[in-house]
């Protein structure tokens, strides 16, 4: 005689069937891999930030001072600059200047040839 | 953090990261989920070419959620069991004509559970009496005892509440006890 089936057995059987089970096939794994590439979004390329397309932020800060520097001077009152373009260094005596037409003469002529 | 959240916020990690082009979470969601779904599409449908269909259908769908999906919403798992869950409830009416009314869950009209076990072993016993379940009470029963998913889970996977769940699988497990029974004193298992 046997005995009853109890709802022991049932979770015995349960954990029978689960040590059973088996793996997933490997052509099956394999054709769900394919499917998951084929479908993979594409990535996007990053977005490049605005220093970057500058050439990073050296160079940004390197252009921004230039660009300052330059705003600077065309907005400044030029007799701040008297001390480089006065009397001294830069002025330029057009009584000195050649007196020919032809600016090839004149170069000889200021040269001394 | 319980160990489950962890799984949960890796696995949403690694869709993430597929959905930015990395083959390799790929290839670690392929692993850890695809199996799964095909264990419990073969169980409810019997058949392991219509099983891998569903199973490669539920992934198909989930690559496509993948760039969509919201990290903390859904478990992949769960969500995934339920794909494959309708997906499977899709196939087994498929061939049943008319409006399926509220309700309707009847038993597979496969003769003779017990004449199949008589030749089977224990394990396999198991799981062609699972084959008599109808529908919704296998489904609640490989949840649980297979795919040892907790019953809140199972609920959100059937869309149904706890308590419909735990009736589901008391009436499952009765039916499959009265089967291993039946069978059990045709085949002296409990002498083995």
């Amino acid at each position: 005689m046997t005995e009853p089936y109890t709802p022991d057995d049932l979770d015995a059987d349960f954990a029978a069937l689960r040590a059973a089970t088996p793996p997933a096939p490997r052509p099956f794994v394999e054709q769900t891999m394919a499917d998951a590439l084929a479908h993979m979004p594409v990535p996007k390329p990053a977005r490049r930030s605005p220093w970057a397309a500058l050439g990073g932020w050296r160079a940004a800060l390197t252009m921004g001072g230039a660009a300052l520097a330059g705003l600077s001077v065309g907005y400044l009152d030029p007799s701040a600059l008297t001390p480089l373009t006065g009397e001294t260094l830069l002025a330029y005596d057009t009584a000195l200047a050649p007196q020919s037409d032809d600016p090839f003469a004149a170069l000889l002529d200021e040269a001394d040839l | 953090m319980a160990l489950d959240d962890t799984q949960a916020a890796t696995d949403a990690a690694l869709l993430a990261a597929y959905a930015a082009g990395d083959a390799a979470a790929a290839r670690t969601l392929v692993e850890a989920h695809s199996p799964r779904a095909l264990a419990l599409a073969q169980r409810m449908l019997g058949s392991q070419a219509e099983a891998e269909e569903v199973a490669q259908e539920a992934m198909l769908r989930l690559w496509r959620t993948a760039p969509k999906w919201r990290a903390g919403e859904a478990r992949i798992s769960t969500w995934l069991y339920r794909v494959t869950a309708n997906l499977c409830t899709d196939r087994l009416r498929r061939v049943r004509p008319g409006p399926i009314p509220e309700g309707y869950d009847p038993a597979d009209n496969q003769p003779g559970p017990v004449a199949q076990i008589m030749t089977s072993s224990r394990g396999a016993a198991l799981e062609t009496a699972l084959q008599s379940l109808p529908e919704r009470q296998r489904l609640a029963i490989v949840l649980r005892h297979l795919e040892e998913r907790a019953n809140p889970e199972i609920a959100q996977i059937m869309d149904l509440s706890v308590d419909a769940v735990e009736s589901l699988q008391a009436r499952g497990r009765r039916k499959l006890a009265q089967i291993m029974a039946r069978a059990q004193a045709g085949l002296s298992y409990k002498d083995d």
